[in-house]
């Protein structure tokens, strides 16, 4: 009981990433992923890291932080490396038996290797500054559009929203629901597939029942707080862009451009 | 003074056509007047939550009719308009609130009005300030104590600007701190901003501090009067299943063994006085 | 001799985690058969900590928890016997019922100890009428029983293991006044019947004062107060600032104090204050 679930990993703060609009996030998140995939030159590369290392200082969040993100994915993207080292063809510098490393698998291997990084890492960067409930409100005004062709924006939001509010509830519920079984001697250890689904049963059914005992109350409350669905709903936060976000928009269009000029004028490995 | 919520002939039971059952409310003929606090006591099953959702239209009568501000609950058209009105509070604040974070939960039922931003802005902060959680709006509602979150939930309702709050057993789930504090905030929003408050509940304690007291058995209404000619039928109220505050049944023991004091005291500070007195007649007899 | 001893138990939780808060500091305490003990303490005192310690769901960071006089961390892999011992029973615990029948629900723990059919259905039936209800239930849905029978039910499932605790937090919350009576009626005659101890946490002073023996005061963790119930409702005070109260009956006669009367202050029940306050009437008479 009592476990801290923490949705996401949102770190508070006031940083200039901060304090930029989520949808300028969620947009300029897409554009560093493009360009991680279109930086293929050593220039381009080295100019990627630049970058990644001002996204971070523009954070303030600890490095250290940003790659403990990475550190579950390691073991994928070694895998991916080593996979090109073994199997991109080109000048042999290496052979043994039915082993053959090139000088081109070499690099690629190891561009792949930034390039996934510099992509996770990225991407952690947005979740570390934005809160989810930030995200879902970007989210929903970057779908607005969809509205138009009847695609229900707001429910989404609002199912999304609830989500995240209840998860810890339900967890939390979970917990307790073990504790009460575990105390009348449930066995919940057994390495036997069919007895562990057999002892699960106890826990899976009184959290369904709740769950939806939970629901039904929800519908009753939120019935009476005059939900209709999207229509004619205003929002107290309305999300404004900012200077500092057309600031943001006009360096991210400059490295971008930058990115592509280098792959183009240098495309050489060194 | 205009009649709030008007109840006449009101029957329920779900699927009433085809049900066997005996009625869940059995002809309730009620008026509640604008800036009124009335408690209602009744055993689980009495119809007590069924009653209290028709005054909101969560439920329709079955039969005879509710009409809120003149306007009948049957109406369709009107729904929305009485939902507004009345707002209505529930047992268990984790299920009520719907938002990550206080204020945002709070700003719900104004934005489903569809208000301007600035206009919800400022209600939000008012309702906070008004159940005393200004301090917490940009808090997780996850982290907050039981009775915390309930001061949330009902500054949710306070938001849309409600005539009347009905409240269903909001301090059940909380701890005598987060009681004390959630009966505070209730007793305020009726004295302070004449909020008329519907209070459910099982503690004859709370209940004591509303100013009219209806008591349920059985889908009907078995006794509508104010708090102190209540408890004074203490034989009728555990006839009912019910208990009265330990104050009152010491003061109707004493009365028993012949001392003087007076009947249906509810409140310690009103006991211990009447008792000084007693004990000043008897003592000033010799 | 005691069934079960806490010795300087102390608990954190999240350790190595921004969330680290200690817990339990330094508890210590003793049940004995066929007592009856209430813990009070606002919410996050620490209680539910507490009663998770008592039957091994918790595992204290120091300090030993003795059932029969033997450490059940000795041999963690056999901590599931001690829950047979130590009879458990959370808030709300009709959430936890999952079988169609009342009999299946209450015989869960029965079977998860290992006991032959004939002596589980004996038990079931036992626990059963330990709660006041009767054999016609066996085979009810217990979805379908009203909120305080499926209360009931619950609690059977527990006292069909036959434990020499049983422990019950908040076993009334949410129940009306007569399911309250109702409940410590079957509880007392259970305690009484069978010498099993029973402690329970609550949030209603009034409950504590009429039903239980000792009362433990818990504060962030710690037992703050501890002793007879007129000892610990003595200290008004002091259990405000551990934002508790004393009953509605005792808050009373402490005014009269206040006032000047010699009166005795140590009632919690209605009945004691009337006695008190009868004594006080007459002996002013006979001044």
């Amino acid at each position: 009981m009592t476990r801290d679930i923490t949705v996401g990993q949102f770190l508070p703060g006031q940083s200039l990433l901060h304090r930029l609009d989520p949808r300028t996030k969620i947009v300029l998140t897409l554009v560093f992923i493009i360009q991680v995939f279109v930086s293929k030159s050593a220039l381009s590369l080295c100019f990627l890291i630049v970058l990644l290392g001002v996204l971070i200082a523009c954070s303030h969040v600890p490095a250290k932080k940003v790659f403990r993100a990475v550190r579950p994915m390691i073991p994928v993207i070694i895998f991916t490396a080593l996979i090109n080292i073994f199997y991109v063809s080109g000048n042999p510098v290496f052979h043994y038996s039915f082993i053959r490393i090139t000088d081109q698998g070499l690099f690629i291997g190891f561009t792949l290797f930034v390039r996934l990084t510099a992509l996770i890492a990225g991407c952690s960067l947005i979740t570390y500054t934005t809160s989810l409930n930030q995200l879902a409100a970007g989210l929903e005004q970057l779908l607005a559009p969809l509205k138009r062709f009847h695609f229900p924006v707001n429910e989404l939001s609002m199912t999304l929203s609830i989500t995240l509010r209840f998860l810890p509830t339900i967890a939390e519920e979970l917990d307790r629901i073990i504790d009460a079984q575990k105390a009348r001697g449930a066995d919940l250890s057994s390495a036997n597939l069919y007895k562990k689904v057999h002892a699960y049963f106890p826990i899976i059914l009184p959290l369904f029942m709740s769950a939806f005992r939970r629901a039904f109350e929800l519908t009753n409350a939120i019935e009476c707080r005059c939900y209709q669905g999207g229509i004619g709903r205003t929002k107290m936060n309305v999300l404004r862009l900012s200077r500092l976000d057309y600031q943001a928009i006009v360096f991210f269009c400059v490295a971008f451009g930058l990115s592509i000029a280098f792959n183009l004028y240098f495309p050489t490995f060194f | 003074m205009s009649a709030l919520i008007e109840t006449k002939n009101l029957h329920f039971q779900y699927l009433h056509h085809q049900s066997q059952n005996e009625w869940i409310l059995n002809g309730i003929d009620l008026t509640i007047q604008n800036g009124e606090f009335i408690a209602i006591l009744g055993s689980n099953g009495c119809g007590k939550s069924t009653l209290a959702k028709h005054f909101n239209a969560l439920l329709m009568p079955s039969d005879g009719t509710v009409r809120v501000n003149g306007m009948d609950t049957g109406d369709e058209k009107k729904q929305f308009e009485i939902k507004k009105l009345i707002g209505m509070v529930f047992q268990n604040p984790d299920n009520q609130l719907i938002s990550t974070i206080v204020e945002e939960d709070v700003a719900f039922a104004p934005e489903n009005l569809g208000m301007p931003p600035s206009e919800i802005r400022e209600r939000v902060d008012w309702a906070l300030e008004a159940v005393d959680m200004f301090d917490y709006k940009r808090h997780t509602p996850f982290k907050l104590s039981g009775g915390q979150k309930q001061r949330v939930a009902i500054a949710g309702i306070l938001a849309m600007r409600p005539q009347c709050i009905v409240l269903d057993e909001p301090t059940s789930m909380l701890d005598p701190k987060g009681r004390t504090d959630v009966m505070q905030t209730i007793c305020r929003l009726n004295h302070e901003f004449g909020i008329t408050i519907v209070l459910i509940t099982h503690h004859m304690e709370e209940a004591a501090q509303a100013k009219r007291v209806l008591m349920m058995d059985h889908g009907r209404i078995a006794f509508d009067d104010t708090p102190e000619r209540t408890f004074e039928q203490i034989e009728r109220l555990k006839k009912l299943k019910l208990d009265v505050p330990q104050i009152t049944e010491l003061a109707h023991r004493l009365q028993q063994r012949g001392i003087r004091i007076p009947n249906g005291m509810t409140q310690v500070g009103q006991c211990v006085e009447a008792l000084a007195a007693a004990l000043e007649e008897r003592y000033g007899h010799h | 001799m005691a069934i079960i001893e806490l010795r300087d138990i102390s608990f954190r939780y999240g350790t190595g985690t921004p969330f680290e808060k200690q817990a339990l500091q330094d508890i210590c305490l003793s049940v004995e058969h066929g007592a009856f003990i209430g813990i009070i303490g606002h919410t996050g005192s620490g209680k539910s900590t507490l009663i998770r310690h008592f039957n091994g769901l918790l595992r204290p960071d120091s300090g030993q928890v003795l059932v029969n006089n033997e450490d059940i961390w000795k041999h963690p892999k056999q901590i599931r016997s001690i829950r047979f011992q130590i009879g458990l029973v959370f808030q709300y615990p009709e959430t936890q019922i999952f079988a169609d029948t009342v009999a299946r629900d209450i015989a869960y723990g029965p079977k998860n100890m290992g006991l032959d059919q004939e002596t589980i259905n004996q038990r079931v039936r036992e626990a059963l009428s330990f709660v006041g209800l009767d054999d016609s239930y066996l085979d009810r849905n217990p979805f379908r029983l009203s909120g305080g029978e499926m209360r009931r039910v619950a609690i059977a499932g527990v006292m069909a293991m036959r434990p020499a605790i049983l422990v019950l937090d908040e076993p009334t919350a949410g129940l009306d006044p007569e399911g309250c009576r109702n409940l410590f009626d079957h509880l007392e005659q259970y305690r009484r019947k069978t010498n099993t101890a029973i402690v329970m946490v609550s949030h209603s002073m009034e409950e504590i004062a009429e039903h239980v023996q000792r009362v433990l005061v818990l504060d962030k963790g710690r037992i703050v107060l501890e002793g007879s119930v007129p000892s610990v409702f003595a200290h008004a005070g002091i259990l405000n600032q551990f934002g508790l109260d004393v009953p509605q009956i005792t808050k009373a006669l402490l005014g009269l104090k206040k006032k000047g009367y010699p009166v005795d202050t140590s009632a919690v029940t209605v009945d004691q204050a009337e006695n008190e306050l009868l004594r006080l009437f007459e002996g002013k008479d006979d001044e």
